[in-house]
């Protein structure tokens, strides 16, 4: 039954969680040496999956080949001793140890013996430059690195315990499209070298780039797996969603009026240069630019939340600045933070916590005790207006998939009454369904005269988005273009300072 | 995906928690009364004089500086922070409020009023430098509020000239507070001091329970960044949250001024308040990382500590083996109320 032309087999895996059945007889395989994709909307399953491949969890049934021999993976250590190597998004590295030490951190010395650190540096630079990376430092300290490089990293690390699945889950969520460019070259150079890779990605873009097949779940089943050659994106979305879809970016008749907020020059710190643009109502308006550019920083300066430099802001025709967010809030601007469990969301808290923050006044009378009723009422009816799927509004955060932590996260938004919208990759994360959802509120809000500035790295999702995109390289912002400039050219052109 | 892995295995163990059994739920959400229960029953049967009109009385009424510094370390630990001066800043106010009081209330009993308001004022003073600290320059709670307890420390011998400082009968003010701290209401001869802590207490479990400003402390603590990035003031309420804990850590003082006639600087360094009220906390479930926590559990945590000395007291358990008691009790109370934690 196990053919050898596959080096990974996942035969009728079966996983249940207390009454929720993650995987059902799901069938995976994966030739030796190639690139493969595996996709489907949060809580398809996916995830599960590759645990049990890694060893994260216990499968309740079923059977596991590497290289046609049929394995027991019972713990990461199982795993990682057949191979088997998992790079997260969040990455497993300590961040104030060298490249050289991260890379060996469980073999830093040889049979017991003293670490040898000029044989540990040496080590550790050919097999960064065996992957084609020689130029990292070695001594430096991983936190110094740019987040593309820390990847790099994980991957040597990985490969440095003799892996030969490398299984990456959302590994480009955290970069730009330039360094995803990167990240695609050493991982096609790596799958020419006879490693398997299995992709878990949001991004179909990139799947269709990268991978050679795909393989679907959906309700913790095994739709299908494709030649990467046989689908194209509308059939793959609606695979994974199990309906066909009109089109992934909805739809917008722009009513775009005056202008409601003009940046001036801009300065904060080091990473923001000589900001300068204008947003108007009822307008989306993008900022794009490589991880690092200064998208978030220049934002966050203008918000209050870092320190502003230099350079106006002009709020409705007059100079405003804010010193704390608290300011901008109370003059109209929002923001939907980039990092949502650490900035946008309280984890540990009930949905209704969340929601009301910034509004608890308006349901308090005589006293200040809050009328929960008047609570329950505002938050439902915003729960039901942004469709968040919660059994109840009294369960905490943490328990919501990642869609819907983030929609609570905009419900918190909207709550504070701001008519400017600062959303920082509002759908990093997310599956496509609630995607589309988060989509339609943005569409939604700026048909009733908001002004949305979209911060995002994926260029789909400014192109189909926006009505202009700002972007910026090095801090500084390199084109401001309309949308019938937005196209994948022009945004690499400018994001990468290509002329 | 990393805290991914964590919030998923750590929401197994919740549900698989839950489908085995509902009960264990139960035990985990309730330990801290639990304990309690058990407290008592075996308080009693070691003592008969445990559960005696008398010995309940005097134990709650020993308690009451425990109960009001309680309630302002708690506030401070929900927002994130905690705060280690309270044992300094109510030894102070023991000083401070004894020389006020014989200075200006030889005769005349309103002059009471204006010392206990101006050591209040004096706690405050306290919390509100450690809420700007805090609060303000974003300094760290620990290292703050242990240097503050030095700088307390100093103003109680500062201002004693390093003596102890026995207020004299004669003097009507003095005479007024050591009564009134004395006084047990005659139909159940409960101690006025526990009624008035009582209704601090009620007054802050419904501030926590159904106001903003309860809503928000906890929000603070449970995620300062992302409350901070909605917009809302974090500074203002960890600021609040310091000037109460340095009120009450007064009022605390004044209390054991008024029971025990003296000044004392020794308070300002010996005393156990730091450490019982942030066990009282912990063991009635106020995380020490900010964010959750409820008056009542509290109230709970203080009265197991009571219990547990009031216990070894009744028992004839002579004082120095009672410190070392004590304190593993309380390693063990606080490894009890983290089980069934998911990050335990």
């Amino acid at each position: 039954m196990a053919e050898m032309q596959y080096h990974v087999e996942l035969v009728n895996i079966c996983k249940s969680f207390g009454g929720v059945r993650a995987c059902r007889n799901v069938n995976f395989r994966v030739k030796a040496g190639e690139i493969h994709a595996l996709v489907g909307e949060n809580g398809a399953g996916k995830s599960t999956l590759m645990k049990i491949l890694s060893g994260a969890y216990a499968k309740d049934s079923g059977d596991i080949y590497i290289g046609g021999q049929k394995v027991n993976i019972n713990s990461p250590k199982d795993g990682l001793s057949l191979g088997i190597s998992v790079i997260y998004q969040e990455f497993a590295l300590v961040g104030s140890l060298t490249v050289a030490e991260n890379i060996f951190i469980d073999q830093l010395s040889e049979k017991g013996r003293l670490i040898n650190w000029r044989r540990l540096r040496e080590r550790a630079s050919s097999a960064l430059e065996s992957l084609g990376f020689g130029s990292i430092p070695v001594d430096k300290a991983v936190s110094e690195l740019s987040v593309a490089h820390r990847q790099v990293v994980e991957i040597c690390k990985a490969l440095a315990r003799d892996a030969s699945v490398l299984i990456l889950d959302e590994p480009t969520s955290v970069l730009a499209s330039g360094e995803a460019g990167q990240l695609f070259r050493l991982l096609r150079s790596l799958r020419d070298k006879g490693v398997t890779i299995i992709y878990i990605s949001h991004r179909l873009e990139e799947i269709f780039k990268l991978c050679d097949r795909i393989t679907v779940m959906k309700d913790g089943c095994h739709v299908g797996t494709y030649k990467t050659a046989e689908l194209d994106e509308k059939e793959l979305v609606s695979l994974m969603i199990g309906r066909t879809l009109e089109s992934y970016f909805p739809a917008r008749k722009p009513k775009i009026g005056e202008t409601v907020m003009k940046l001036e020059n801009i300065s904060s710190g080091k990473t923001v240069k000589n900001v300068s643009f204008e947003v108007r109502r009822g307008e989306v308006l993008g900022i794009t630019g490589l991880v690092g550019a200064g998208r978030t920083e220049a934002m966050r300066a203008v918000f209050g939340a870092d320190p502003l430099d230099g350079g106006r802001v002009i709020l409705n025709g007059r100079q405003v600045r804010f010193k704390t967010p608290e300011r901008a809030v109370k003059h109209g601007i929002g923001m939907l933070p980039e990092d949502r469990k650490a900035h946008g969301v309280l984890l540990e808290m009930p949905i209704r916590t969340n929601i009301t923050l910034t509004r608890l006044k308006s349901f308090t009378g005589p006293l200040k005790i809050i009328n929960r009723k008047k609570e329950t009422r505002y938050i439902e009816d915003l729960v039901k207006r942004l469709s968040i799927k919660a059994a109840s509004i009294e369960d905490n955060v943490s328990s919501l998939s990642g869609g819907n932590q983030q929609k609570v996260a905009i419900a918190k938004l909207l709550a504070s009454d701001c008519r400017i919208l600062i959303l920082d990759e509002p759908t990093r994360g997310v599956d496509v369904g609630a995607k589309i959802e988060i989509y339609n509120i943005i569409n939604d809000l700026v048909a009733n005269g908001f002004a949305v500035i979209l911060i995002s790295s994926e260029m789909a999702e400014i192109i189909g988005m926006c009505d202009r995109a700002v972007v910026m390289k090095d801090g500084s912002v390199a084109g401001i273009l309309d949308k019938n400039e937005l196209t994948e050219e022009n945004l690499i052109k400018y994001s990468m300072g290509v002329n | 995906m990393k805290a991914d892995l964590k919030t998923t295995v750590g929401d197994l163990k919740g549900s698989a928690r839950i489908q085995r059994m509902p009960v264990n739920d139960f035990f985990v959400k309730n330990n801290a009364p639990i304990i309690l229960f058990i407290l008592i029953i075996v308080s009693s049967i070691v003592s008969e004089n445990f559960l005696t009109w008398r010995n309940i009385t005097t134990v709650l009424l020993q308690q009451v500086p425990y109960f009001l510094i309680s309630m302002g370390v708690m506030l401070t630990i929900m927002t994130g922070g905690i705060d280690l001066s309270v044992a300094a800043v109510a030894g102070c106010s023991n000083v401070v409020v004894a020389i006020l009081i014989t200075k200006w209330g030889q005769d005349n009993v309103g002059m009471l009023f204006v010392c206990i308001a101006l050591t209040i004022l004096l706690g405050c003073a306290i919390g509100a430098l450690n809420g700007f600290f805090i609060g303000k320059l974003r300094m760290a709670p620990f290292i703050v509020t242990l240097a503050m307890m030095s700088v307390a420390q100093g103003i109680a011998y500062l201002v004693s000239g390093g003596a102890q400082f026995r207020m004299k009968n004669e003097i009507l003010s003095a005479r007024a507070l050591t009564w009134f701290a004395a006084y047990r209401d005659p139909l159940i001869g409960m101690p006025v001091l526990v009624y008035v802590t009582l209704a601090i207490i009620l007054v802050l479990w419904f501030v926590m329970r159904y106001t903003p400003f309860g809503r928000l402390i906890l929000a603070v603590g449970s995620n300062e960044s992302a409350v901070r990035l909605a917009g809302i003031n974090v500074t203002k309420y960890k600021f609040i949250a310091y000037v109460i804990s340095g009120a009450l850590a007064a009022a605390a003082g004044i209390i054991v001024t008024g029971r025990s006639a003296l000044g004392s600087p020794l308070n300002a360094v010996q005393s156990d308040f730091a450490l019982s009220t942030v066990a009282a906390c912990v063991i009635g479930g106020v995380a020490l990382e900010g964010g959750k926590g409820t008056v009542p559990f509290t109230v709970v945590g203080v009265l197991i500590l009571a219990l547990i000395t009031n216990v070894m007291n009744l028992a004839g358990l002579a004082s120095y083996p009672q410190y070392v008691v004590k304190g593993a009790v309380i390693i063990f109370a606080i490894f009890l109320s983290r089980l069934g934690r998911e990050d335990g």
